[in-house]
């Protein structure tokens, strides 16, 4: 794998000479996307210097079927704003190289907020409260980027009423209809109850389309990067917020994200945003959130147990779809 | 159901010794692994011979959920005149006679599988179509029926 990362880069940068590549590893995180960390150096027109890489390359299967594309674009045109995200460096369509297509792009400093880092411990409510600051700062200003002034009309802009609410459930529920290995009654009724109860869109923004606490990078009680924008699209802001009230994330807690209050959330964002929070909208995007969730799990589980990946991830997550299930019943009242 | 348990030895046992044997270097801990995985074997066929017990109690729930909705809905035809709902309750009433193969002990897993399936299909169909008539048709029945179709939802989570 080495020598093939280091042909691709001098193939990328033919001024590169003594380039060396160290520390390459798979980097655990993420099943939409296999992640290769690495540093490399090189010395160019007599400068030596050194950069910190990440390859995000295809998997042979996993749980969502995304455009690698359109992550590359929202990316590269957020560089301009103050969203913390990383530099992207190549788009990879050519499986000559690595077999898959694959992004590269920067390697961010901080760790993943996985359990183990202490920061949904109870005993440290002072940094948790710095990073959800930050959390949802971080939403506004996804939700207030100018998507037309950087570009971002070209992924595909909704049209005002309920197309945001439209293309999303029909997006899933063609997802669910593929990937499903057996009659889903609960996704049924949910589908059926979203498409009676579809919100209008006032505002149209960029949605990240996947905005909780698993996705950011953290570092000195800053939060260093936003990750994972496969989902991300044209939307109603609403969505994110859905998204991030599941029940799915909150650590067995009542936070949202395991980070904060739910009123503070909500408070705090409108401030920031000028995007007065509809609840009710909310609520529809939460209950579209445990469907696409469901849909996402589906698509992993079909890959595992047809043998097209071994990765037990997938079917563990199957195994807990109950829990999604759940949520959806009491939202809906059942 | 999905995945189902034996897949999912299948890929513990896969990740054991594909993973994360490759990557230890103590002949104690190789051995630890593979008595893991022949542990794993022997979970997998005593789970091959107990599987059936939870999906014949939820093979009959739904049968006596889909009964009780060809029941409604035969009663609603008498009021409610409509094609597909006639199509519904000759879908739902085939289902419930359908007979599936059985074991010399117990129902084999696979047959029981395929009824499940089928059995939810059937409900499926039946969640919509209430759906469907509720537009135009309201009835204190049909509310019930509903009622009776998510308590069992929520039941087998």
């Amino acid at each position: 794998m080495e020598d093939k990362v280091r042909d691709y880069l001098k193939f990328r940068m033919p001024k590169a000479e003594n380039l060396s590549i160290t520390n390459l590893q798979t980097v655990v995180g993420g099943t939409s996307r296999e992640n290769i960390a690495f540093e490399a150096e090189w010395t160019e027109e007599g400068r030596k210097i050194a950069r910190s890489f990440i390859i995000r390359r295809d998997p042979t299967a996993s749980l969502l079927e995304t455009d690698r594309e359109l992550e590359y674009r929202v990316l590269q045109s957020l560089e301009s704003t103050p969203v913390p995200i990383p530099k992207m460096y190549w788009l990879e369509q050519d499986e000559k190289w690595l077999e898959r297509p694959f992004v590269v792009m920067e390697k961010m400093p901080g760790t993943p907020t996985s359990a183990r880092t202490g920061l949904f411990a109870p005993e440290d409510p002072v940094l948790r409260a710095k990073i959800a600051n930050q959390f949802v700062e971080i939403l506004a200003h996804i939700h207030t980027v100018d998507w037309e002034g950087i570009g971002l009309s070209s992924i595909g802009v909704p049209e005002a009423g309920t197309d945001c609410a439209c293309r999303e459930i029909d997006k899933w529920e063609k997802v669910i209809d593929k990937d499903k290995l057996e009659p889903q009654p609960i996704l049924t009724e949910a589908l059926l109850w979203l498409k009676n109860n579809k919100p209008e869109t006032g505002r149209i923004t960029l949605v990240h389309g996947d905005f909780k606490q698993d996705n950011f990078l953290f570092e000195n009680e800053k939060i260093t990067a936003f990750l994972d924008w496969e989902m991300s699209h044209l939307g109603d802001p609403m969505e994110d917020l859905g998204w991030a009230c599941m029940e799915w994330w909150r650590q067995d807690t009542h936070l949202i994200c395991g980070l904060l209050e739910k009123e503070e959330f909500f408070r705090y964002y409108e401030n920031l945003s000028g995007i007065k929070v509809d609840e009710q909208k909310v609520f529809f995007y939460q209950v579209l959130g445990c469907v696409k969730m469901t849909a996402i799990i589906l698509t992993g589980v079909r890959s595992f147990s047809e043998g097209r990946s071994h990765d037990i991830t997938l079917g563990l997550l199957g195994l807990v779809v109950p829990r999604l299930e759940n949520e959806l019943a009491n939202l809906l009242g059942f | 159901m999905r995945p189902t348990f034996d897949k999912m030895f299948e890929g513990i046992n896969y990740t054991l010794l594909n993973d994360i044997m490759p990557e230890l270097s103590s002949s104690f801990a190789m051995t630890r692994v593979l008595i893991l995985s022949l542990t794993i074997n022997q979970i997998s066929a005593i789970w091959q011979n107990t599987a059936q017990f939870p999906l014949i109690e939820e093979n009959k729930d739904l049968r006596d959920v889909l009964a009780a909705a060809s029941r409604t809905l035969k009663a609603t035809k008498q009021d409610y005149k409509n094609e597909s709902l006639e199509g519904l309750t000759r879908e739902i009433d085939a289902e419930l006679q359908r007979e599936y193969p059985s074991g010399e002990d117990y129902p084999a897993l696979q047959s029981l599988l395929e009824e499940n399936c089928n059995l939810k299909e059937v409900l499926v169909n039946t969640i919509t179509a209430l759906e469907e008539i509720s537009r135009d048709y309201k009835s204190q029945a049909l509310d019930e029926l509903r009622k009776k179709i998510r308590a069992h939802l929520r039941k087998h989570l």
